[in-house]
């Protein structure tokens, strides 16, 4: 019989970006080493805050001013950091990835703007280097656009609490729902996108936000003679340790935006869009 | 139409003057003429086409109305009729689908040949088909005998199945109307009960199960004729079976999917994000809130055992 666990394992997602915690972080050292050494380089440890600080904080401000809905931000999140394990900060700066995976992501989710308008609204960028970044982006995805985020997974849980949880009443279910609900928007940034399934992420923010309710959700529900309650316990709870991320402070980024720019000036590269597609 | 078209090119009448006039063609040779030339010339016996340089003998008995503008056209269908008439094996006359498809490929051949080939291949053709016509003469009118039966016979098993669903559907009026004539009854036969003394609760009950007794009579008798056997197709069984597997949509894994799952999906839930569900130009697509909703079900306990961390341990690393 073909579970809809199987198919979950058929899809692009766990077969080509889930990973182990050791293969995650080797994946995002990775790029770092390909860098010739230079005095200006950033350490792996730069890279990642930086690369975080993008995904969040750009990432939200790009979707919150063309009102795009949070399963955009979720995609173009996850696009952002999948490019990021394959190149460095210093070989193609964020800055320009950033529209690109937003742009792109949009696209993906039924959320199509044309790049006039979309180039129009934002500062510096020209259609054509977001076009010309657009195959790169798609090329390093491995041509997988489908991403799958905890939010419809929530949605699903939190109609089925309704049925299976009495004890609580409707509208404090709802309340729980949409805590969970910002607790995984926040999350999309972490890395427990790569390490678990939407449905543990969203096990996991239930679990965060109200952690009676959601135990005695999953004793009702989940335990049956084919399936292992504590495993699964130690599974969300193994996700949950992860799912809340700590962003770096501005001061922070601020120097490492300063020392990539150096970085740049220093290695004569006249910019990103203009540097030549590594092929591999 | 131009003027050209619409003028017998013989003599010189046009369909301003007489606006019934027809044109015929002879497969002989294709030259259009109008009804009365054809009348006037070829009434007393064959005679040579009246067309210049022509001169090739018509009868009058083989005039007919031109179907196709193209000529082309024309040709090449009347040329089809008479090969199909002649070359008729049926394809159970044949071991194997090749052999038949060869056999089709040849007919084609000779048609092509007659009606578009040069006059030296025509001959040729012509000969070929005579030759057949000969050799075969008893078996081209055993086939023919014998599509004309399979004939008459789908005709008679389409007229029987639609008969058959006539009756279903008269049956099922006649069972809404009995249904509808027994509540009145058993509304008619509580009261009089309750008038012979009866306890109120013990008359409904004895009306309501008399009528649920009738009412499972009618539906049985309505079961019955439904599952009753139409005249089945015995002869062309095989080919039917064959052409029934063909029409069975496709199903992903052959339909063997997960069917129990961890949830009870539930009637009604409280649900924000529905709030439009039931908007006309929202359901005239073919949503329903309920659909949506197991969608999210599903999704929700779709990827609970999968375990990436030990899973991709295993596995071959990336």
């Amino acid at each position: 019989m073909v579970t809809d666990a199987d198919l979950y394992r058929r899809s692009s997602q766990y077969q080509k970006w889930s990973f182990t915690k050791d293969q995650l972080a080797e994946l995002l050292a990775k790029p770092n080493r390909n860098v010739p050494p230079h005095e200006l380089a950033l350490t792996v440890q730069e890279e990642q805050q930086l690369i975080l600080y993008y995904a969040a904080e750009q990432v939200k401000s790009v979707c919150q001013q063309f009102k795009l809905p949070s399963q955009v931000r979720a995609t173009a999140i996850s696009f952002f950091r999948k490019f990021y394990m394959r190149y460095s900060v210093m070989e193609y700066h964020p800055k320009l990835i950033l529209p690109t995976c937003v742009f792109f992501a949009a696209k993906a989710e039924n959320a199509f703007m044309s790049i006039t308008t979309f180039c129009d609204s934002l500062a510096k960028t020209e259609p054509s280097q977001i076009l010309d970044l657009e195959f790169l982006l798609f090329k390093t995805l491995e041509f997988t656009a489908t991403v799958h985020n905890g939010l419809r997974p929530l949605h699903g849980f939190f109609l089925d609490m309704q049925t299976v949880l009495d004890t609580f009443d409707r509208t404090e279910l709802c309340s729980i729902h949409d805590k969970a609900k910002s607790l995984i928007v926040d999350s999309f940034v972490s890395d427990v996108c790569f390490l678990y399934t939407p449905t543990q992420i969203a096990l996991a923010a239930l679990m965060e936000v109200n952690e009676l309710a959601a135990t005695q959700y999953m004793a009702q529900s989940m335990d049956g003679p084919n399936t292992s309650l504590d495993r699964l316990l130690t599974l969300i709870h193994g996700c949950r340790q992860q799912l809340v991320v700590n962003l770096p402070s501005q001061e922070e980024v601020k120097g490492i935006s300063k020392k990539l720019s150096r970085y740049y000036k220093d290695t004569g590269s006249e910019g990103p869009a203009t540097k030549k597609q590594r092929t591999n | 139409m131009g003027d050209a078209d619409d003028m017998c090119p013989i003599c010189r009448s046009s369909r301003y003057l007489n606006p019934d006039m027809k044109f015929l063609v002879n497969p002989e040779c294709y030259h259009k003429m109008c009804e009365s030339c054809v009348d006037r010339i070829f009434s007393v016996g064959p005679a040579p086409c009246p067309y210049v340089g022509c001169g090739k003998t018509l009868r009058k008995g083989r005039f007919k109305t031109q179907v196709f503008d193209d000529l082309k056209v024309e040709r090449e269908v009347d040329v089809r009729q008479r090969i199909v008439k002649i070359f008729n094996r049926r394809e159970d006359a044949f071991d194997t689908e090749a052999e038949y498809n060869d056999y089709l490929e040849e007919i084609e051949g000779l048609i092509f040949a007659i009606a578009q080939g040069s006059a030296a291949e025509r001959e040729e053709a012509e000969q070929r088909v005579s030759e057949y016509e000969k050799l075969h003469k008893q078996e081209i009118i055993q086939n023919a005998l014998q599509q004309k039966q399979d004939d008459v016979y789908a005709e008679e098993q389409a007229a029987s199945d639609a008969e058959h669903q006539r009756r279903l559907r008269l049956l099922a009026i006649e069972l809404q109307q009995q249904e509808a004539e027994l509540a009145a009854q058993q509304e008619k036969e509580t009261i009089e009960a309750l008038e012979a003394g009866k306890t109120s609760e013990q008359a409904v009950r004895e009306a309501r199960e008399r009528a649920q007794l009738r009412a499972e009579q009618l539906r049985q008798q309505f079961e019955l004729e439904l599952s009753r056997p139409r005249r089945a197709i015995t002869r062309k069984g095989a080919a039917a079976a064959h052409a029934s597997a063909a029409r069975t949509p496709f199903t992903p894994f052959v339909g063997d999917r997960q069917m129990e799952y961890l949830f009870r999906q539930a009637e009604e839930y409280l649900d924000p994000t529905m709030e439009r569900a039931n908007e006309p130009a929202v359901r005239a697509g073919g949503f329903t809130a309920a659909l949506a909703q197991q969608e999210a079900l599903k999704l929700a306990f779709m990827s609970l055992e999968v375990d990436i961390q030990t899973e991709k341990a295993t596995a071959i690393a990336v």
